[in-house]
């Protein structure tokens, strides 16, 4: 089990009271069953999900449920939805992986739209997710269904907002350099957050972006999160976007040069940094300084024998700036 | 790194495999009325049956559960109209949960008492416009999905009644940056969900579509200096991820870029004493993690474990009848 140690066995009072919610189960999966949508059958539905949000099949009745509602006043369906928000809500807190209860509440908003009931005027909806998903990364800044929620809501509500992603994965990353979920999001979302057009205004960016990363290598260089990112920025930081793969930074030698000199810096305080090392053999390559490289990699593989196979090949692999 | 925590790292002692005692903690799971394990696996029985009866059939004792009820009891989970099976009796069909039957009645070599056409039926109706497969009727999408139909089919040698084509375009749509999948497109890529994209891309022979050594390069950096692998980077290690990188990996072909003694070391130090295999050293087991350390330690030629096929999750002997 996740992260529950060996000898804490199972007290009968916890058998008892996973024995007594197991039989609430059995008894809210009979009113599935039977199609009982009477309001009795809904409540004790409602109770199992709360403390159980895994019991997928119970979600499928409240959604079986909510769609037997349609057609009535909108009120009445403004007021249920936004309790069953809340329930989810409270699911969620209990149990943040939960994949049932996130996908519950994304079928909510979906649906909502789909029957025209208009939670925004009373709640500004989009704004609320946003804020549930801030609430569930103040939790757990790694919680990739809080993220993933971003996503699939700002589809859903056909708002992307790509400035605001890359802002928001700022404060992420300032707070903790090896957020990676948060480098991840940017990387996703930078091409589309400034205009590409601006010549002075890519290179400003280009400039902050190092000047961060530099930040967090100095912070910790053994933190491979913003390495990623690293890489990825040095080979131009390629997109996908309408069917074809663009770089959005023309990465030219100086700038290399310079990176590489950088790197050094960094090499010569810490020289036992694997991925400070690893960065040089790249930057090497791409200037074409494939002695110096091999030497490199042959201190790799004193510094990190478990990688051993993959530097063997990147030693072999000397045309290709892998 | 100090000096004293290397000479206790060398110290730990690693001891053999306890097959003996994991199909002892199958056999108790299976038998037994009420246990902590049973009750968390009310909602993903029919996998918790696949991960046992896959964990017993690599250490060959496939024999220790009883057959014929097993197959039964795997009916009483099918849903006539959908073609769907549910995760336990009179659970709703779900894709992964028809996945995980069609993987035991392949376990058992019983794939003829399907009804194959309903089946496809069912797994057709999961498909999207855009390629990508829905988990259920209800509409969630995840590349989870994309891998549980493909391989479904693939089992039933009907991978031809989908779109394959679509079906990859989404898959590789879900590539980021560091060359990794995520569940939608623009999600974070995560060992789990590589598997699944590596595994879907593996099953309709599309590898040749994605950057291997940047994707093989990143799943490497999951072991971490204890041997054991994690699912992203920055995090901490988990027994689930020595299968879904390792089997990545051995489909890249990659699966020399990483240190196997240590991994199986780590695999061995979290085997419990009393029988199982848990996320981390010191943790209680459970037949999920059981699984996913036996694949990999089958995966590293582990003495006296069958083979098992990383695209599949199914020993090679399964997988030659099935492609026969």
């Amino acid at each position: 089990m996740h992260g529950i140690m060996y000898g804490t066995e199972t007290s009968s009072e916890e058998l008892s009271r996973l024995s007594s919610l197991s039989e609430l189960g059995r008894r809210a999966l009979e009113c599935k069953v039977e199609a009982d949508l009477s309001d009795e059958a809904e409540a004790l539905v409602r109770k199992v999900v709360e403390s159980n949000p895994d019991d997928y099949t119970l979600w499928n009745y409240r959604r079986e449920w909510l769609l037997s509602l349609k057609g009535e006043a909108h009120d009445r369906l403004v007021k249920v939805w936004n309790d069953e928000l809340r329930l989810t809500e409270k699911a969620l807190l209990r149990h943040p992986k939960a994949y049932a209860t996130w996908q519950h509440r994304v079928w909510l908003l979906a649906e909502a739209k789909d029957m025209e009931i208009d939670l925004a005027t009373r709640t500004g909806l989009f704004e609320k997710e946003l804020a549930l998903c801030s609430k569930m990364l103040k939790m757990d800044a790694r919680n990739f269904h809080a993220w993933a929620h971003w996503e699939r809501v700002s589809k859903i509500a056909g708002k992307h907002e790509p400035a605001r992603v890359v802002e928001y994965t700022e404060q992420q990353i300032n707070a903790d350099f090896s957020n990676y979920s948060a480098w991840h999001y940017r990387s996703v979302n930078l091409a589309e957050g400034i205009p590409i057009q601006d010549k002075t205004a890519l290179d400003q960016l280009l400039d902050e972006e190092v000047d961060r990363l530099r930040q967090a290598f100095y912070t910790d260089p053994d933190s491979q999160s913003a390495w990623f990112y690293y890489r990825w920025l040095l080979n131009g930081a390629p997109y996908y976007s309408e069917g074809k793969t663009s770089a959005l930074f023309n990465i030219k030698d100086e700038f290399l040069k310079n990176e590489l000199k950088a790197c050094q810096e960094l090499i010569d305080l810490e020289p036992f940094s694997k991925w400070a090392l690893l960065t040089k053999v790249y930057l090497l390559r791409r200037l074409g300084r494939e002695a110096e490289a091999e030497d490199t990699i042959v201190k790799l593989t004193e510094i990190d024998p478990m990688r051993l196979g993959y530097y063997r090949n990147l030693a072999s692999t000397s045309t290709r700036a892998v | 790194m100090s000096t004293e925590g290397d000479h206790e790292e060398e110290s730990k002692a690693v001891g053999p495999l306890t097959a003996a005692l994991h199909r002892e903690h199958i056999k108790q799971l299976y038998e037994k009325k009420e246990s902590f394990e049973m009750y968390m696996l009310e909602h993903r029985k029919i996998s918790g049956v696949y991960w046992a009866l896959a964990s017993l059939q690599i250490m060959d004792c496939l024999d220790d559960l009883p057959k014929e009820e097993i197959v039964e009891w795997v009916f009483k989970t099918y849903d006539k109209d959908s073609g769907g099976f549910g995760a336990n009796e009179q659970l709703d069909p779900q894709l992964l949960s028809t996945l995980s039957a069609v993987q035991i009645l392949a376990i058992y070599n019983e794939l003829d008492r399907l009804d194959i056409e309903k089946v496809v039926e069912y797994i057709k109706s999961m498909q999207n416009e855009d390629g990508s497969f829905s988990g259920d009727q209800w509409g969630e999408v995840d590349t989870r999905f994309s891998y549980g139909a493909l391989l479904c089919l693939k089992i039933m040698n009907r991978l031809e009644d989908v779109d394959v084509d679509k079906a990859i375009d989404y898959v590789l749509r879900c590539r980021n940056f560091d060359g990794g999948f995520g569940c939608i497109p623009g999600a974070e890529s995560h060992a789990g969900q590589i598997f699944c994209c590596v595994g879907a891309l593996a099953l309709t022979k599309s590898l040749d579509r994605i950057d291997v050594d940047l994707l093989g390069w990143w799943l490497s950096e999951r072991q971490l200096p204890c041997g054991g692998f994690n699912g992203r980077p920055d995090k901490k290690e988990d027994v689930c991820y020595s299968w879904w990188v390792l089997s990545s990996m051995a489909m890249l072909g990659k699966i020399d870029w990483i240190d196997r003694e240590k991994l199986t070391e780590f695999i061995l130090q979290c085997q419990s004493p009393d029988g199982g295999i848990a996320d981390r050293p010191g943790d209680i087991p459970d037949v999920f993690h059981t699984f996913f350390g036996l694949g990999a330690l089958s995966l590293m030629d582990f003495p006296d474990l069958k083979r098992i096929d990383p695209k599949y999750a199914l020993v090679t002997e399964v997988v030659e009848l099935i492609e026969m």
